[in-house]
Order: C-alpha cells, then sequence, then structure tokens
C-alpha cells in the first residue's frame, strides 16, 4: 500500500527503517525485524528499485491500518523469533532458549484482552506477518478448544441468540461434544487435588565428610582374583529404602518391610 | 455483549477459515455451532466439520459421494418451504461431525467379529469358519483353518460371510492367509485362484437361532434376495503362498450394514489321497475403520439408508458425581457447575492456562 506523494528518497542500506502508524506514531526497527512484515517488505523493495538515491534519510514507511499499540507488540514478538542467519546453538542452550520465548510467549497472552487480540490479528494479517498471524491465530484458537459454549461466549462477548429449548435440543443431538468438557474440567481439577511427592535426585556429590557407612552386611576386602581391587566395587542404599507400593498393603503385609 | 470479540464478523472469511481449522476436536466445532446462529451458520456453510473429517481420515475423500449425493446416511427430507441446499449442509455437517468423532482414530485390523456362513465345509467343526478367525495356524497342537468340501471341478467357488464389528465402517484393506497343509506330504498349499468380496446389508435382520445358525456356518447358499451388495470388489489373484495376502481395495469403502462375504474363485490343489480339490484358508482379516461405541447406527429400511445415533454410557459423569458433593447426572447440572467454576477462576484475560495460578476451591 505505497503513497507516493509522501515518500522521500529510499537509502539502500540502512539498518533501520522507519514504520508510521494510523495515529502518527513513528517506529524505528531494525530491517531484520521490519522484513518479516512482507508487506513492508514489499513496500521497501518496490521503493528500491525506483532511481533515487539518497544519503543519511530513510524511508517512513506507512501503515494506516495499525494503531501504535498493536505495532509495539508485533515488533516485540518479531523481535523474539529465533533469527534465521542465527549460529546453531547446542542442546543445552537451544532448551534454555525455548523455554524463555514459552514464557515471554504467556507472559504476552496473559493481559491480553478478546479486542486486543483480534486488533493483532487483523494487523498481521495486514502486515502479511506470517509468524505473528499464526501465533496470535493459535492463541484465539484455545480460546474456544476445549472450552465451554458459556467461556465461548463471555470471552468473545456473543450474545446467544438460541431460544432455550433449541439449545437443550442440539445438546441432546450432540450429547458426545458437551460430555467432554464437563470431564476435561475434572481432570484439570484433580490435578490440583491430587497430593504428589517428587523425588530430587541430587546426582553425584564429592568430599562429603563424614562418609557414609558401609552396613555390616556388605563384603569387604580383597578381590579374590585381583587383590589390587578392594571390595565394594560399587555400592548403592541397601537399608531405609522407600520404595512404591499401593496404598492398601505394604509389600509383605507387616508393619515394617525389607 | 456487543459482540466485540466477534471474530467471525471482524475477522472475515479466510481468516476466521483458518483459525477454526486449527480445531482438531470435532467436538469443539459442534460447541461452537452451539454459541450463537451466526457461529452454527459459518461452520455449516462453510463446511468446516467436512474439511476435519477429511484431515482426521484422508481416506474418506472417497466416501463423501455416499454422504452427500447417495443420501444414504442421515437421509434429507426437505421440508415444505424448507431450503434444501440448507438442509443438506446441516446434514453433512451432523454426518461428518459424528464420523471425525466416532470412526476409530487408529485404524483397526480385525474389524470382524463373528462369522455368519460357509458355502460348505468339510470335517466341522474341526475345519470350520471360525478358525479363520485365529491368525494362528495353529491352537496348541491343532491346526486351525476352514476346508471346503472336495469337489472335482476346479471351477467351483466357495463363498465365507462375515459380520463386521460396527454397522458401519470404512473398509480399506482386506487380508486373506490360504492353508498350507503342513502335516500333508508336499506340503500342499489350498489357496483359491482368485478372491473378490462384495460389501453390503442384510434385507432383513439377522436373527437366527443357535440351530439355524450352527447349520449356516457349516453349509449354506444364500439366495440373492438376502443380502444388498453396495460393493464389489475387482478380482484379487491369489499367490499359491502360505502368507497373509493384503488386498487393499482401489479406494476405501463405507459398508453400512456390516456384512462381508469373501468369494473364492478357482481350485488349485488336489488332495492326494482322494484326488478331488480343496479350498482351505487359515485367516481372514479386515482392515478399516469402523464406527465405535457408544456411536452406532439405525438401518431404516432395507434401501440401505441409516442414520447415526449416539448411546451415551456416561463414565465420565460419574467422576464428576464423586468430585461435586451432590449428583451431577443432569446435563443442566453440569452446566451450572461449570458456569460456577468458571466465575470462581474469573475470566477476561487471554493468558492460556488462566487454572495455573488458582486453584480452585470447591
Amino acid at each position: 500500500m505505497s503513497n507516493t506523494s509522501e515518500n522521500p528518497n529510499p537509502s539502500s542500506s540502512s539498518a533501520k527503517m522507519t514504520l508510521k502508524t494510523s495515529d502518527n506514531e513513528l517506529f524505528e526497527v531494525e530491517e531484520a525485524v521490519a522484513m518479516k512484515f512482507c508487506t513492508v517488505k514489499q513496500y521497501f523493495e518496490d521503493e528500491k528499485d525506483s532511481d533515487v538515491a539518497a544519503r543519511g534519510s530513510t524511508t517512513v514507511i506507512p501503515l494506516p491500518n495499525v494503531h501504535s499499540a498493536v505495532l509495539t507488540m508485533l515488533i516485540s514478538y518479531g523481535k523474539k523469533l529465533p533469527q534465521s542467519n542465527a549460529v546453531a546453538d547446542n542442546h543445552e542452550e537451544e532448551e534454555t532458549k525455548k523455554k524463555e520465548r514459552k514464557k515471554y510467549e504467556q507472559g504476552l497472552l496473559k493481559n491480553l484482552m478478546p479486542g486486543e487480540l483480534l486488533d493483532l490479528i487483523s494487523a498481521a494479517n495486514y502486515l502479511d506477518f506470517k509468524e505473528g498471524l499464526e501465533f496470535f491465530n493459535q492463541a484465539l484458537a484455545d480460546h474456544i478448544q476445549n472450552k465451554s459454549v458459556e467461556y465461548v461466549r463471555k470471552f468473545f462477548g456473543i450474545k446467544n441468540d438460541y431460544e432455550p429449548h433449541e439449545e437443550e435440543k442440539y445438546r441432546e443431538e450432540y450429547a458426545w461434544a458437551f460430555e467432554g468438557i464437563e470431564c476435561w474440567l475434572i481432570g484439570e481439577l484433580k490435578q490440583f487435588m491430587a497430593k504428589t511427592k517428587t523425588l530430587d535426585i541430587a546426582g553425584t556429590l564429592l568430599g562429603i565428610k563424614p562418609a557414609l557407612i558401609v552396613a555390616s552386611f556388605s563384603v569387604r576386602g580383597l578381590n579374590s582374583l585381583d587383590s589390587n581391587i578392594l571390595k565394594p566395587e560399587m555400592i548403592a542404599p541397601g537399608e531405609n529404602i522407600l520404595a512404591a507400593w499401593i496404598n492398601a498393603i505394604g509389600p509383605t503385609g507387616l508393619d515394617s518391610n525389607t | 455483549m456487543d459482540n466485540r470479540g466477534d471474530f467471525i464478523q471482524r475477522l472475515g472469511l479466510d481468516i476466521s477459515i483458518n483459525i477454526l481449522n486449527l480445531l482438531d476436536d470435532p467436538s469443539d466445532l459442534v460447541r461452537a455451532c452451539a454459541v450463537s446462529r451466526s457461529w452454527s451458520r459459518f461452520v455449516i456453510e462453510n463446511s468446516l466439520c467436512k474439511q476435519l473429517c477429511l484431515k482426521l481420515f484422508p481416506e474418506l475423500s472417497s466416501v463423501t459421494h455416499v454422504i452427500e449425493v447417495e443420501n444414504l446416511i442421515e437421509p434429507v427430507k426437505v421440508s415444505a418451504g424448507g431450503s434444501p441446499e440448507w438442509e443438506r449442509l446441516k446434514r453433512d455437517n451432523r454426518v461428518y461431525a459424528f464420523f471425525a468423532r466416532g470412526l476409530t482414530p487408529l485404524i483397526k485390523k480385525d474389524c470382524i467379529i463373528e462369522p455368519i456362513s460357509a458355502s460348505s465345509t468339510d470335517n466341522y467343526p474341526d475345519e470350520s469358519i471360525r478358525n479363520t478367525l485365529e491368525p494362528e495356524d495353529g491352537i496348541e497342537f491343532r491346526a486351525s483353518y476352514w476346508s471346503s468340501k472336495g469337489k472335482s471341478d476346479p471351477n467351483v467357488p466357495e463363498i465365507l460371510t462375515y459380520k463386521l464389528v460396527a454397522q458401519l465402517c470404512v473398509v480399506t484393506e482386506i487380508q486373506v492367509q490360504p492353508f498350507q497343509a503342513y502335516f500333508q506330504y508336499g506340503f500342499p498349499i489350498y489357496s483359491s485362484k482368485a478372491v473378490r468380496f462384495r460389501l453390503g446389508y442384510s434385507r432383513h435382520p439377522l436373527e437366527l437361532d443357535d440351530h439355524i445358525r450352527e447349520d449356516m456356518l457349516i453349509h449354506h447358499r444364500w439366495s440373492d434376495n438376502d443380502f444388498i451388495w453396495t460393493y464389489t470388489s475387482p478380482e484379487f489373484p491369489v499367490a499359491q503362498e502360505n502368507e497373509l495376502q493384503k488386498f487393499k481395495l482401489p479406494e476405501a469403502v463405507l459398508c453400512i450394514g456390516g456384512i462381508l462375504q469373501v468369494e473364492l474363485l478357482g481350485r488349485v490343489q488336489r488332495q492326494e489321497m482322494d484326488g478331488l480339490y480343496y479350498i482351505c484358508v487359515s485367516h481372514v482379516q479386515v482392515v478399516g475403520r469402523p464406527l465405535s461405541s457408544p456411536f452406532d447406527i439405525d438401518m431404516l429400511d432395507s434401501s440401505g439408508k441409516c442414520t447415526l445415533k449416539y448411546n451415551p454410557k456416561t463414565p465420565c459423569c460419574q467422576s464428576v458425581a464423586q468430585l461435586l458433593e451432590g449428583e451431577a447426572d443432569t446435563p443442566s447440572r453440569l452446566r451450572t457447575f461449570t458456569t460456577r467454576l468458571l466465575q470462581l477462576l474469573g475470566n477476561g484475560p487471554v493468558g492460556n492456562n488462566e487454572l495455573d495460578e488458582e486453584p480452585p476451591v470447591l
């Protein structure tokens, strides 16, 4: 959507681009991020083709359909995307980055009102920002997936225009679609209500003083084949072991077990 | 309610369709239809349930004409003053939603539930058609196979008739293993020359008392009137090999009525002892997607039309009753429970795991 009357001289290799929103705010954006908005990319490439060369001035690309609040979010999301030219990380770095991104995404969506989400989708579509569109589309779909009809109506602000008897009939006809939702909610609740214990495995610890005592029934002394090896070659806890058993009865049925 | 968040109105056709296509569960689309009339119209007019069904089960593309054109499932009756196009779309929506939910998500390899009849049997019950449902060649110390009676004319065919595990089943492949007589000199394999399959339904309900049932297993020739075959496969050549041979149907076939017939054409192996030709089958297997309970169909009449039905068994609802203090066995109770829960958890912000931070206290 180019507006030639407003077009100052394009530059060939600036690292930043200026975007102007519907409420006349100017945003300076790194080219790498701005290029993810394919509409902007197209505009930029169209401008590059024209003959006018300039030094030190940047093109201001108008986005009359995008409000500044929305663009802020889209730019912020675009920045957090993995860069295509980034060096491949090792597995651990990748995992940390993934977790960070997840956390960032959750934070982004957390206080978003439905109307704002629609604005974001609309803008991402206008800008042809594929990753953003995919992300926010999924965020919206998540508010329908596995959610009850009441939730969907409330969240999207939809008025129920069915007569009660019509709705009742529909729910009976498709009973299978309405049963699951309550069960899913129960499942989520059960997770909170369940009591769980976790064992934290600390790993290998060196330099513990005093050293743990070897049980009296463990073998010690010289290895019979090679007297350079002292027993025990390998050792593991053997007393006061906590193991799993069903609630009803312990493994032996006695008050205490080996 | 000002419909401020109604994305279907605000975002336009393409994006809205893309969003709704992200839903994997047909229950989500069905519930979307219950949100409001405009949402229902959107889902139905854009055939979203059909798109989801074909996404889940691509092989169903060969079956859509049975639903839409042949009008065999949930046949549409146009009321006076109603729009036939709309009625058809509504019907398609219902059928595809039921299919998406009711067909088994994983392809099943054992879609036969029981044998109905064999055209002839040698040494019943040792060589009964029942044995073809056992995948093993031998059970304990006894060989497990069905054998026809011997014939001097190798062109006499045999027919095995089976009942499928559901009255509605999408069949993709049928597998047959001929029997190798490992106890006979030379280890002969009593395959047939070729095999052909028919799928269809019974004209009258197949309710037979035990006496008749057993007779049919041994030796029965069906009259043309008993079954209506909606599908006849091409002839597949059978290799004379002791292997489970796979006969993939050219297209997935929808069997309404749940009856399969295996036609064994042409005999190849003579038994040395009596010089007669026999056909023996070790195993028959049907691969496909049945409509799994609690989903089922009701055959309407002998025209082959049927309607879909759902018989809930409510194991889920029992856990609801345990968790709540009262009984929650009526649907409206479950709804009030849901609304109460949503009120407890609060609503409005978009964050995904709103259950994350506030464990509800009930």
